[in-house]
């Protein structure tokens, strides 16, 4: 408990003059400085955590640590996603039957576009989220309305980022079946280094299925030497089926 | 003649604030403090491989949140405590029975602690620099103007605490005091959010208060604005305003601490 000493409110009154003329100081610094400065991030009432995520991202936005706020969902982001759902249900069997390749993926994970959104409120300049969330919505969940919504608002947080005009491109060739346009929209973003893995999963399966051979192997080679370790084995066995060495 | 007391002013604070540099550097908390940052940072290793392809943004983050904790910590510590010490040690009548201003002292107190809160800073610097190097971190100047905001919020947190250490009788409050400012400090634009929303009555008046009273951190946390923006521009007018902010803010803070401190007996 704070305790004070009796003797320090024994104070003259110039030292209350200048207590009071360097609260004005400051008083009249924090209104200047409330004028000139806004914070880039969304208000608070926009910020709507999971009952889960409340306490941890509250408690690291009360020290200042946003980024590390969204670096923390966005890994529990990529536990969920990763995690084999409990209740596979009618969700897992509808996407299967709608894609017919089990090399996309699939199941439900109805809480992926919620907590993609969540993530992008607490750090709007984290691009590779929404890219990973639409990438995983769109062309492994079948969920394209979903992926669409998460990209326009991250397009409307920061315009400057072509990455999610390209993707919305591609989601719309995806949803009309349109392979190779798919690939074509995709095709500058899949060489930008911050392409999520899962992406470029994707399109080397694309590609292999148009028998585009060469770009399948270049794709699955970039995988191989990725930092995400969950697509290595898939790509090994994509490159031995390719008759491709593995580099 | 004013000019030589200034002067004698100026060298009673260095010296004061190489003795506290030196004494809080040879503090083994403060060591064990620097070891354990450099321990956890290695850590985050493990952090970092579980966000996959975003494991340097993981690593970036995570070190530079825990580096400003750290030195935050080892700051408000050493600002909470020093002083106060002296005073319970009774050290303090040696420094000042001697011609030492008390302005100096305090300033001195100040610099020595900045000083080697920075120390400590640029060591964790350099262990989090050679990780992020090791993991293929291709640099971007904006960790520069991360540092730099750190480096402003510590000087606040160290004028805050030592103003909080003449206005409390133990360590433990004034430690308390100076991490809820710093706290609520990172809240300001919440604050500011809410005021013309809803508050009304007693809430109203003591938010009004904080507002206009708590240093505004969020200004200074460009740790959290990494890829905004605002940062994109070099030398842009925030960098300027920050600077302007901290001198401001904490020569008010100083102001105050030095009116309580002038008034003291010993």
């Amino acid at each position: 408990m704070p305790s004070f000493g009796r003797e320090n409110f024994n104070i003259p009154l110039r030292a209350v003059g200048f207590a009071a003329a360097g609260l004005c100081v400051i008083s009249l610094l924090n209104l200047a400085v409330f004028q000139r400065f806004h914070t880039p991030f969304p208000n608070p009432s926009q910020l709507r955590p999971s009952t889960a995520e409340a306490t941890q991202s509250t408690g690291l936005m009360a020290l200042g640590m946003r980024r590390l706020a969204a670096d923390l969902a966005f890994i529990q982001l990529l536990m969920y996603y990763g995690t084999p759902e409990a209740d596979e249900g009618a969700g897992r069997a509808e996407s299967k039957a709608e894609h017919q390749h089990e090399e996309y993926g699939g199941g439900h994970y109805s809480e992926l576009g919620p907590r993609a959104q969540r993530i992008m409120k607490l750090d709007p300049t984290f691009a590779y989220v929404p890219l990973y969330a639409a990438g995983a919505l769109a062309f492994n969940l079948g969920r394209a309305q979903e992926a669409l919504d998460i990209l326009s608002t991250a397009a409307r947080a920061d315009p400057r980022e072509w990455k999610f005009r390209a993707y919305m491109a591609a989601i719309g060739a995806q949803k009309r079946g349109d392979a190779p346009a798919v690939l074509r929209e995709l095709g500058q973003a899949l060489d930008d280094p911050d392409c999520p893995t899962l992406i470029k999963h994707i399109a080397a399966f694309l590609n292999r299925s148009l028998g585009r051979r060469e770009e399948a192997i270049r794709l699955y080679r970039e995988i191989l030497s990725s930092r995400d370790p969950s697509y290595y084995e898939t790509a090994r066995r994509a490159l031995r089926e390719l008759g491709a060495a593995i580099q | 003649m004013p000019a030589y007391f200034l002067g004698h002013e100026l060298s009673t604070a260095f010296a004061l604030a190489r003795h506290t540099f030196q004494e809080h550097l040879r503090n083994r908390s403060f060591s064990v403090a620097v070891l354990f940052s450099g321990v956890l940072l290695y850590m985050s290793v493990l952090m970092g491989v579980l966000a996959v392809d975003q494991e340097v943004r993981v690593l970036l983050d995570f070190g530079l949140s825990f580096i400003e904790l750290m030195a935050f910590a080892m700051a408000a510590f050493g600002a909470a405590s020093g002083v106060l010490r002296e005073m319970e040690t009774k050290t303090i009548y040696l420094i000042l029975s001697r011609p030492v201003p008390r302005a100096a002292f305090l300033s001195g107190r100040c610099l020595g602690l900045i000083g080697s809160t920075g120390a400590a800073v640029l060591a964790m610097v350099l262990v989090h620099l050679s990780l992020l190097w090791l993991k293929g971190w291709p640099g971007q100047w904006s960790y520069a103007a991360a540092l730099y905001g750190i480096g402003l919020k510590l000087i606040i947190a160290v004028v805050v605490g030592i103003l909080f250490s003449l206005l409390s009788t133990s360590t433990l409050s004034a430690l308390t005091m100076t991490t809820i400012v710093w706290t609520l400090g990172h809240f300001i634009p919440e604050i500011e959010f809410l005021l013309p929303r809803g508050a009304g009555g007693p809430a109203a008046v003591f938010l009004q208060a904080g507002a206009y009273l708590l240093p505004n951190l969020q200004l200074l946390n460009f740790r959290d604005r990494l890829d905004a923006p605002p940062l994109a521009m070099p030398g842009g007018e925030l960098f300027w305003i920050a600077a302007g902010y901290t001198l401001f803010y904490s020569t008010a803070c100083f102001g105050l601490a030095y009116a309580l401190f002038r008034k003291r007996e010993f």
